[in-house]
């Protein structure tokens, strides 16, 4: 050791006196192999200031009101607090300990690495996902909506990442959702997102989020698929039952989604608050009717998002709305409402601002039935009358014979089956049987005929849509042989199989034979003529095909063929839904607040089926399918001028919220 | 000693590294991924400026999470990606950009850089001024000049994110003595860069044992950082973090006002731990903490005359000159 003296002089500036060992530095000859990576270790977080602010507690730890901080930039930055991470510092020893410098031409490069330029910070509006996915979308056909867009913006700069996106059915919530998680993705790199949805919908979003945005999410099985990185999809069926409650509720998420959020109105129930319990940071509601009933479904809603955002429900009562608790009080408290609402929910509605899509076009097809086909349809139209005079009344009974009835309409195959189970419990009627036999051995119907000579003239790709699988093998056979590139699609089908005959059919088919079960959540814009092989009697669900098709990134109008045997019950249906409802030509709106219910569709269903069983002659038939369309269309308008519904129109704004 | 990086670069071991104006006109990060390819010896050819087919050998594949020798090919232009649709887009954002920042921040970790003496080795007899053989061990009598350790950390200070994908809010770099223990904040940025450093050891004057353990400078060091970080803070714009403290006291009061309204209104209900919930969830969408992460650590050895003023006359006055 030397001790120097006071006047030491150091080349770059003056250093004071010191005591040094005069020994070299030495460094050991071998090179091990670098240590494994470390989990971070942090130091406590101190204040930034501790003499400012000698001791902020955690705002966790506290209930008190937090003091506001002192004026001025200090003040500012007062409540801040700074820790160091421990991690790489020993790993940087370690380096140094065996003598591993990097060559500086490596350092100098890793220096670069903090400057400006390797950050690719977004302006105010622009987002890093059209920057990133502009390819992805390309190759996908994805068009997104400057709607879209203007939501992602609006929920990522304004909205903290917490908001309810509430746009119209058919505009692209779920584009919406995936490109806001997609954005915090490249933004903060969110690792750990939860995705739930009602089961039927799980593979849908599995197919949007892979198909349009690079995301493999984990479809979740078992308990330990919770704990897996990346983004987590699960039904909210599954989620919130008790062994899995636990679980997620201790695990902390950076993005929260919920498809179909109104399922999370009542704050009584499981799912609310399993959504409430979730540890979150970032929390996307998504529905397209967030009011359904009353005002406090949305307050609850939004209490998910903003706890006392809204102040507790009896002070939001008071404050707002009217005795009844379900409208707004007053003109200005309904302003005021929107207002708030606006710093919440975004809704974009159907309209020039958002998407106009493409018209309908609807054609009808006369199919004939042939003579020995009238002989089946009329031997069973017979029986149904004569069942139903026996009993009186509309049964199980009576009602498998109306559906033999339809099925004769579309393939003696598929009323063979259907006959097969009648005579189970009734002996049947044994001119039926005659008339069928016949028919089997004909071979192909006249509405099959039909249904090739339409694929012939019109020469593109279709999708031709039944109600019946034996209709589907039958359709399947007579188009394979008249040389037609087919492929089937039924709810039979495994999620892979549906995808390859999806890619199939959108690659090399011309037809797509799909049941009602099988079409469900598929998305067919590629393709715009559909033709309906036979008519389902529920109006949602002719809605339910057409919609395949007539959804968002559909460019072209969207040609609907129906076959209808002319004479038949099947005439009737069409005379209902075509010229009555206009189901065709219109979105379904209101329709589906009434039909979609059990009690409301069985309530229809048993008015049809007794108009049709009656039937007693052309004109009365066709009176009493008319007062039965007005009765419909009157309780939609009433529907729309209920409570609840008229808020959607009134409070949630007749345009986008923001406008 | 041994300067480890193995690769090309270690090999190739060049001092000076071109910088973005060696190719004018050209985006910094375009530069500096060609000079990190130069570095990892990936050939590459630039079928136009913003298209780049690469080549990877088996060892090189495996840097990219690759098992085989194969072909990339890069784009670094968005709207040439329609020419190529089979091309990958490296950018800054991008995944691949990411993880080659990565590459180069693993990489660089821990350099070692010396500031020779402005004389020659006075030991070593020759023409040359000064060598006039002053006494073995390189005493000059009652002055001694020695070489001696200074580490410079420099630390990253950013937001608090789940991951950071990209941030450089701050960069701080903080020298401290290893033979003094004093700590000199941003000597490195403001003026000690610009000396001429080598990276060889030159073979004269002889280095000091460092006195103080490098656990103990980084605390020193992180000290200072936190003091410097302030100050830098309040010299800037702190706009953004008023906001961000108001916005998260805004939601904190809300939270508490509304649970203390409900204890008014449902008496029977115990409602605190929804109330911590809620608060915890502000915690985490708002986090007031600044991180700070040792990026890398710089060992610098500077000349110093460790003894009195008593030199050669041809040292001394260099010193001095120097200083």
């Amino acid at each position: 050791m030397a001790t120097l003296p006071p006047a030491s002089t150091g080349l770059l500036t003056s250093w004071p006196p010191i005591t040094v060992p005069i020994m070299t530095f030495t460094l050991p000859g071998w090179a091990p192999a670098p240590s494994p990576p470390r989990p971070e270790r942090w130091t406590a977080a101190e204040p930034l200031f501790p003499r400012v602010c000698p001791s902020t507690p955690a705002a966790v730890a506290s209930t008190a009101p937090r003091p506001g901080p002192p004026p001025g930039p200090a003040g500012a930055l007062a409540a801040w607090k700074v820790r160091w991470s421990r991690t790489d510092f020993a790993a940087i020893l370690n380096q140094l300990r065996h003598g591993l410098f990097d060559p500086l031409r490596w350092w100098r490069l890793g220096q670069q690495t903090y400057e400006d330029w390797c950050l690719p910070l977004p302006g105010e509006g622009n987002l890093l996902v059209t920057r990133f996915l502009s390819d992805r979308f390309r190759r996908a056909g994805v068009v997104l909506y400057p709607h879209q867009l203007a939501t992602v913006r609006r929920v990522i700069s304004d909205l903290g990442g917490r908001a309810l996106l509430a746009d119209e059915v058919g505009l692209g919530k779920t584009i919406e959702a995936a490109l806001i998680l997609r954005e915090y993705q490249l933004r903060e790199g969110i690792s750990r997102i939860l995705i739930l949805v009602p089961s039927s919908l799980v593979w849908q979003w599995y197919r949007e989020l892979s198909d349009k945005f690079g995301l493999f999410p984990v479809l979740q099985r078992t308990a330990f698929d919770w704990q897996r990185p990346g983004v987590i999809l699960a039904s909210l069926d599954t989620a919130k039952r008790a062994e899995h409650r636990d679980i997620l509720e201790s695990l902390e998420w950076d993005l929260v989604i919920v498809d179909e959020a109104h399922r999370l109105k009542n704050e009584r129930t499981l799912n609310w608050q399993l959504v409430n319990r979730l540890r979150k940071r970032y929390l996307l509601l998504l529905t397209a009717t967030p009011v359904q009933n009353d005002l406090k479904e949305l307050f609850n809603l939004v209490r998910l998002l903003h706890p006392g955002g809204w102040g507790t429900w009896s002070s939001f009562r008071r404050r707002f709305l009217s005795p009844d608790g379900r409208n707004p009080r007053d003109e200005q408290a309904a302003a005021s409402l929107q207002r708030l609402l606006a710093q919440t929910m975004i809704r974009h509605r159907h309209g020039p601002e958002t998407v106009i899509l493409p018209p309908r076009h609807v054609h009808r097809i006369d199919v004939h039935l042939r003579e020995d086909e009238w002989q089946l349809y009329d031997a069973v139209r017979g029986w149904v009358r004569r069942i139903y005079r026996e009993r009186g009344y509309l049964d199980a009974h009576v009602f498998a014979l109306l559906t033999l009835e339809r099925e004769i309409c579309s393939s003696p195959a598929a009323a063979a089956l259907t006959l097969a189970r009648i005579t189970r419990t009734d002996p049947g009627d044994p001119q039926v049987f005659a008339a069928l036999q016949v028919l089997l051995q004909q071979g192909f119907g006249s509405k099959l005929q039909s249904l090739v000579h339409l694929i012939r003239s019109l020469d593109r790709q279709l999708v031709v849509f039944t109600e019946y699988v034996a209709s589907q093998a039958q359709i399947l056979s007579i188009l394979r042989q008249a040389g037609i590139a087919a492929f089937p699609f039924d709810g039979s089908m495994r999620p892979g199989r549906k995808e390859w005959v999806k890619r199939m059919f959108e690659q090399r088919g011309q037809v797509l034979v799909s049941t009602e079960s099988g079409g469900e959540g598929i998305n067919l814009q590629f393709c715009n003529t559909l033709v309906n092989y036979d008519l389902p009697w529920n109006p949602m669900r002719v809605e339910q095909r057409i919609g395949r098709l007539h959804r968002l990134g559909q460019t072209r109008p969207v040609e609907i063929y129906n076959l209808v045997t002319v004479g038949t019950v099947e005439e009737h249906i069409f005379y209902l839904l075509h010229e009555k409802i206009r189901l065709f030509e219109n979105v379904v709106g209101e329709l589906d607040g009434i039909l979609g219910t059990r009690s409301g569709l069985e309530q229809f269903q048993r008015s049809l089926f007794t108009i049709l069983v009656d039937w007693p002659g052309a004109r009365q038939g066709r009176q009493a399918l008319d007062v039965l369309a007005q009765s419909l269309l009157a309780a939609a308008r009433e529907r729309r001028r209920e409570p609840g519904r008229e808020l959607t129109p009134g409070l949630l704004g007749k345009k986008a919220i923001p406008p | 000693m041994s300067s480890s990086s193995p690769g090309p670069a270690a090999r190739a071991g060049p001092v000076s590294c071109p910088g973005p104006a060696a190719h004018a006109g050209v985006l910094p990060w375009v530069n500096w991924l060609r000079e990190l390819l130069d570095l990892l010896g990936i050939a590459r050819q630039e079928e136009e400026p913003s298209v780049w087919r690469l080549t990877l050998r088996d060892e090189e594949a495996r840097l990219f999470g690759l098992r085989h020798a194969q072909t990339l090919l890069w784009v670094l232009d968005p709207d040439r990606l329609s020419a190529y649709p089979q091309a990958e887009l490296v950018m800054p954002g991008s995944e691949r950009f990411r993880r080659l920042l990565d590459l180069a921040r693993r990489r660089s970790r821990l350099a070692r850089l010396f500031l020779p003496p402005p004389v020659p080795d006075p030991h070593v007899p020759g023409p040359h001024a000064g060598g006039a053989g002053p006494p073995a061990g390189g005493d000059t009598g009652a002055g001694d000049l020695r070489l001696c350790p200074v580490a410079v950390f420099f630390f990253q200070v950013e937001r608090t994110r789940p991951s950071p994908v990209q941030s450089s809010d701050l960069l701080l770099d903080v020298a401290v003595d290893l033979l003094s223990g004093e700590t000199r904040p941003r000597a490195w940025s403001t003026s000690w860069k610009e000396l001429p450093w080598q990276e060889e050891a030159p073979p004269w004057p002889p280095r000091e044992r460092r006195r103080l353990g490098f656990r103990a400078a980084f605390q020193q060091a992180a000290a200072a950082a936190r003091d410097l970080l302030a100050t830098t803070l309040l010299r800037g714009d702190v706009s953004r973090f008023e906001h961000e403290t108001r916005k998260r006291q805004a939601e904190e009061e809300l939270i508490h006002a509304y649970f203390d309204s409900l204890a008014r209104e449902e008496r029977a209900l115990r409602r605190e731990e929804e109330r911590r919930h809620h608060l915890l969830e502000v915690d985490r969408r708002h986090p007031l903490v600044l991180d700070g992460r040792l990026v890398s650590l710089l060992l610098l050895w500077r000349p110093l005359i460790v003894k009195g003023e008593t030199f050669p006359p041809g040292v001394a006055a260099a010193v001095r000159r120097r200083e």
